[in-house]
């Protein structure tokens, strides 16, 4: 694995390594890999992939509208809470660079 | 002796009979876990504000605890995460509604390795729990804390999950019971995800009469989780006394030639020829397919994870790590919050995903698990269980395999398949190796034959008198049996 599949990898993964992490993952991964290629062995013409072990439909309730969760207890749990809202950084930015 | 030590199964009749009270029993396991707790490192906490349990139900005044990835309301869930410290539940997993509505009363919550992923207890935030039976070893994983504080005697049983052996090894690595069951038997409502198409919450408890009667309580379908099943849910306790007699046990042997340790296959024939003075079969089977199941499931699983735990984005809960950009605050949190273990899961799964590698990996992978599962169903027809050793080795030491992941996941080599199939599976204590730590029997049955597979255990563990071995390592705990 390069340095840039590795970077590609933890933008996929949503993460940021330091060199240190990055050098112990990478070895840890390509081992792994190694291993789980194993599987390509196997003949596997014509079977078709499963998701899940269950058979037939999931059991979907009745489409009936509930009593869900208050806004303050969704919020409860928040780290930036705002009003009933979560607050983040700003998406758009103005010309001078500041979140707008 | 503390009470904290008996079955359920006799606890319900004491404290029926009023020879105790629920509060009497209760005062029992709290003072046992204040004194072993710390030591065994296997509660994250204990709580008074927890579900109290209606007064009168099957498992009325029985108290427990369960693991940190079960949400119980107004409590802690951190799933031994720091992406998730201070978040606390907004409700009741199902589980915990009908162990209340059962009349069982929550105690605690047992520490685990991170977001489930580990089979050593030693990726938690808090640090490993240890093992009862020597202190130097792990319990297993990730439902160590519960395996080690139903081994300690700390309280009478626990909840776990399991995911791919993650019952089942860590009770096999303290000689108690735990049990798997077939998927979708249990609601995983209120389970926080780990591989959804995986996930079960079961019981450890220190008999397997015990483990049938918190099953019988746990299963049964639930509307809120679409992964249910619809049928209706077999009484599993009135067949287990009835014994093996022309019970067919199919054993894999070919599965056994590597990297099981001699003291664990010396065992496992021992086991198997009591079983068969009882009057079970041996049949031989050929699971080829089998012998990769680990490379499969280490696919499938961590491709799973990095799904379900792209949620952990630092907006609507947990852990928050400031940045310029709502992608920079993501990454910046999740990097921060996020241990070792669970982030190389992430990394594969978002591996095995990507475009140009996805149908060599996750398309094989979920081909390969049809395959085996159809490889099961076979066998299930030559015989009634699939019996092999729970785990290769007995209990290994704290440290010895952190550095090593491809041989910490190989200690679930025989535990991965039945989360593959979704077949329901049991660990029982079969013995202990020289070193005097425990070893297990692990079995498997078809898909909703919980009846069945409790009537082979209970064979089992009726010929294999662990018991009497608990007894010379715990003396403290004679006078419960």
């Amino acid at each position: 694995m390069t340095p840039e599949d590795l970077q590609k990898l933890e933008s996929l993964a949503g993460l940021r390594l330091d060199q240190e992490e990055r050098a112990v993952l990478a070895q840890r991964l390509e081992r792994l890999l190694e291993y789980v290629r194993q599987i390509e062995s196997i003949d596997s013409t014509g079977v078709t992939p499963i998701a899940t072990t269950l058979e037939g439909l999931p059991s979907l309730r009745e489409d009936v509208v509930e009593e869900s969760l208050p806004a303050a207890a969704a919020l409860a749990n928040a780290p930036d809470p705002h009003d009933s809202h979560f607050r983040i950084p700003g998406v758009m930015r103005q010309s001078d660079g500041e979140n707008a | 002796m503390s009470l904290a030590w008996q079955s359920v199964e006799r606890l319900l009749r004491a404290l029926d009979k009023g020879e105790f009270s629920a509060a009497e029993l209760r005062e029992h396991c709290l003072a046992a876990i204040a004194a072993r707790g710390e030591e065994l490192n296997a509660f994250n906490f204990v709580s008074e504000a927890g579900p109290a349990g209606a007064a009168v139900g099957p498992l009325a005044g029985i108290p427990y605890a369960s693991k940190a990835n079960i949400a119980v309301r107004d409590q802690p869930l951190s799933c031994n995460s720091d992406i998730l410290e201070g978040y606390r539940s907004l409700f009741h997993a199902t589980v915990i509604e009908r162990l209340a509505a059962a009349g069982a009363r929550w105690i605690g919550q047992t520490n685990m390795d991170e977001f489930a992923m580990g089979s050593s207890c030693e990726h938690s935030n808090r640090g490993s729990a240890k093992n009862p039976w020597d202190l130097k070893r792990t319990p297993g994983g990730s439902s160590g804390g519960s395996a080690a504080a139903v081994a300690a005697g700390l309280l009478p049983f626990a909840l776990g999950s399991d995911t791919g052996g993650s019952i089942r090894q860590p009770a096999g690595f303290c000689g108690i019971v735990g049990m798997k069951p077939t998927y979708g038997r249990v609601s995983r409502w209120g389970l926080v995800a780990f591989a959804s198409s995986f996930d079960q919450i079961g019981p450890l408890c220190r008999s397997v009469t015990d483990a049938a009667l918190v099953y019988e309580v746990l299963a049964g379908s639930d509307p809120r989780d679409a992964t249910s099943l619809r049928e209706p849910v077999a009484g599993v306790t009135e067949e287990m006394e009835r014994g093996v007699k022309g019970v067919r046990i199919g054993v894999p042997w070919r599965l056994l030639e590597t990297g099981v340790q001699p003291a664990v296959r010396e065992n496992f024939e021992r086991s198997l020829r009591a079983l068969e003075a009882e009057g079970a079969e041996l049949v031989e089977l050929e699971l080829p397919l089998t012998g990769h199941a680990i490379a499969a499931y280490y696919i499938l699983a961590p491709a799973e994870a990095s799904s379900n735990l792209a949620r952990y984005d630092g907006v609507r809960y947990g852990l928050r790590v400031d940045g310029n950009s709502v992608a920079e605050m993501t990454c910046l949190t999740r990097t921060r919050g996020f241990g070792d273990e669970v982030k190389l899961r992430i990394l594969l799964g978002s591996y095995v995903l990507s475009s140009g590698y996805y149908d060599a990996y996750y398309g094989k992978a979920q081909r390969v698990r049809a395959m085996l599962r159809d490889e099961h169903r076979q066998a299930l027809r030559q015989c009634d269980a699939i019996v092999t050793p729970t785990s290769p080795t007995s209990a290994f030491a704290l440290g010895e395999r952190l550095s090593d992941p491809l041989q910490m996941y190989l200690s679930d080599a025989f535990t991965v398949p039945a989360n593959l199939t979704g077949f329901p599976a049991i660990a029982i204590p079969s013995g202990v190796d020289p070193e005097g730590l425990p070893l297990s029997i692990h079995l498997s049955c078809e898909a909703m034959a919980e009846a069945k597979m409790f009537r082979i255990a209970r064979g089992f563990e009726r010929c294999l008198d662990f018991e009497s071995l608990r007894r010379l390592r715990f003396p403290e705990s004679t006078e419960a049996a």
